[in-house]
């Protein structure tokens, strides 16, 4: 479970990216954050993988007081969050398969369970025929999928995604929201930060809206703008 | 951690193939530490050995006056073996001195003629410890028989002065170019952490913890300083062979040459401060890095 309790951030040059914010999502949630650029989605997401930190309120996430972790405490919180970024962030030099192991290695994981989880990841991206390419040689949905791949190829119980589709056309974001809705429906709390209106109309999920900083919209089921209603 | 011991050595071996140049530099700038270091301990344990050599044959030669006469010595030696520096006195009989010297320089000089001895009687004193001869000399002299006191000081206080400067300007120099190079190390191994500031990022967004982060960067340290210390103890050992019989001949009267024992704690002593240095540079490169 993730709680936020009257979040706010201000960094060092004044701007107020998070104001008051408070928010609970439960377990194995699917959760679209939106807003236009600017609005604040980044900066919430980052306060949860302790990326950056709140200069008021908690973030709690499971038995971490996010906030509070000294840096040695970090990782740890770390391997229960998968975070998918808009810009991929593989490693160029390494082979696909190589750049999931990655992940796996550098939790000190024993080199049979890494090449049995690697391959079940890429069984489940649809991508085992690319193990031994660079990332180079992908397409961007691709590319993306591999990188939604190392992210959960540690099993973490919360998923981040900040704009996943952001680089990517329409028809490509729609596979990877249908990717991320069924890596939700294997128990897994999945959180979107995007602008992408459409899916978030079309999935019909919870959606936060942020708004300079301020949650203006927490609606389960909801679109991605109010429905205007009749006068 | 032994899962990954693969891993953290082809990294490290990987970093040091792609900086070349800086870290050839590293490397040489190491070995030749090490060598200065090497140099200074082979200096040092030379000069004690001498010393102690030195020490172990070390005598006074106390002369008394012409008109003392045999009895008057022995009282003489009577009243100094009451000094505590003393450990052996010996009464040395002037006809005794002028047997040895006329037949030691009978060709060399043309004593032949002089029938009368123009030796004094003397004492000779052994002492417990080579410190205190300066001093025991001056007491010693103070006697109204004394002539004359006769010690070799004079070289085994040079050696020693020199065994001291070697010690402090060695070990200040050789600490002085360890922490030089521990930063052109440090510095080296920052660019390959530069270069896998990526991999960094995202090993730290998967969970990696900072010493996990650390190890490949510390064993490349550890690498580089393996390899110059081998490097020092391969020049060195090739010099003291070299220069060891030019060595020897300019100091006959002691041993120079050392068993190979002191070699091997000599290069111990190396490949532990290489390695050392290594691991505390590919430590330290990466520190500005994890946060
Ligand atoms: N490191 C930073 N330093 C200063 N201001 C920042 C920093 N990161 C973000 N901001 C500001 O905080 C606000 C929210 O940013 P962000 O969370 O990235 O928005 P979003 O992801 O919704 O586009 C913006 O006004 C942005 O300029
Ligand atoms: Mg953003």
């Amino acid at each position: 479970m993730i709680r936020l309790q009257h979040v706010t951030k201000i960094f060092p040059n004044g701007v107020k990216a998070l104001d008051d914010v408070t928010l609970q999502i439960d377990e194995q949630e699917f959760v679209f954050v939106v807003g236009s650029s600017g609005a604040g989605k980044s900066t919430l997401l980052k306060l949860l993988y302790r990326a950056d930190q709140a200069t008021g309120g908690e973030v709690h996430i499971h038995r971490f007081n996010v906030g509070k972790l000294n840096s040695g405490q970090i990782p740890y919180l770390r391997r229960n969050i998968g975070i998918v970024f808009q810009d991929y962030k593989l490693l160029p030099r390494r082979t696909v398969y190589e750049n999931i192991a990655f992940a796996l290695r550098v939790v000190g994981s024993p080199r049979h369970f890494i090449r049995r989880r690697v391959t079940q990841v890429l069984e489940l991206v649809n991508l085992v025929s690319k193990a031994k390419h660079l990332p180079a040689e992908l397409s961007g949905g691709e590319q993306q999928r591999i990188c939604i791949a190392r992210a959960i190829v540690n099993n973490p119980p919360i998923l981040l995604a900040d704009e996943p589709t952001g680089n990517l056309d329409p028809e490509t974001s729609w596979e990877i929201f249908q990717l991320l809705h069924k890596i939700n429906q294997r128990r897994t709390t999945v959180i979107v930060a995007t602008h992408h209106k459409e899916v978030v109309d079309e999935f019909r999920k919870r959606v936060v809206a942020l708004e300079s900083g301020k949650v203006v919209r927490d609606q389960q089921l909801g679109a991605y703008h109010y429905v205007q209603l009749p006068k | 951690m032994v899962v990954n011991l693969d891993f953290f050595i082809k990294e490290a071996w990987l970093g040091i193939r792609r900086n070349g140049v800086m870290a050839f530099i590293a490397f040489l700038t190491m070995t030749i530490c090490l060598c200065v270091v090497g140099l200074v301990l082979i200096g040092l344990i030379n000069t004690n050995r001498i010393l102690k050599t030195i020490t172990g044959r070390l005598e006074m030669m106390v002369y008394v006056k012409m008109e003392i006469t045999e009895s008057q010595t022995q009282e003489l030696i009577q009243d100094l073996s009451r000094l505590p520096q003393i450990k052996q006195l010996s009464f040395k009989h002037r006809n005794e001195a002028w047997q040895t010297f006329k037949r030691d320089f009978v060709l060399a000089m043309p004593f032949a003629g002089i029938e009368d001895n123009p030796l004094p009687h003397a004492v000779r004193v052994g002492v417990y410890d080579i410190q205190v001869i300066p001093s025991l000399a001056e007491i010693i002299q103070a006697y109204p028989e004394v002539d004359r006191v006769v010690y070799g000081g004079d070289l085994v206080d040079r050696i020693r002065k020199f065994s001291e400067m070697l010690r402090f300007v060695g070990l200040s120099f050789s600490g002085f170019l360890g922490v030089a190079t521990l930063f052109i190390v440090m510095n080296t191994i920052r660019l390959t952490v530069l270069a896998r500031k990526d991999e960094i990022e995202i090993m730290q967004l998967v969970g990696a913890t900072s010493s996990f982060i650390r190890w490949p960067f510390i064993f490349e340290g550890v690498l580089m300083g393996f390899m110059a210390s081998l490097m020092a103890i391969a020049v060195l050992w090739g010099a003291y062979r070299l220069f060891l019989g030019k060595i020897q001949a300019s100091f006959i009267f002691v041993p120079v040459f050392l068993e190979l024992g002191y070699f091997h704690w000599i290069w111990a002593v190396l490949i532990l401060a290489g390695v050392g240095v290594g691991m505390l540079g590919g430590y330290f490169s990466v520190t500005r890095s994890l946060n």
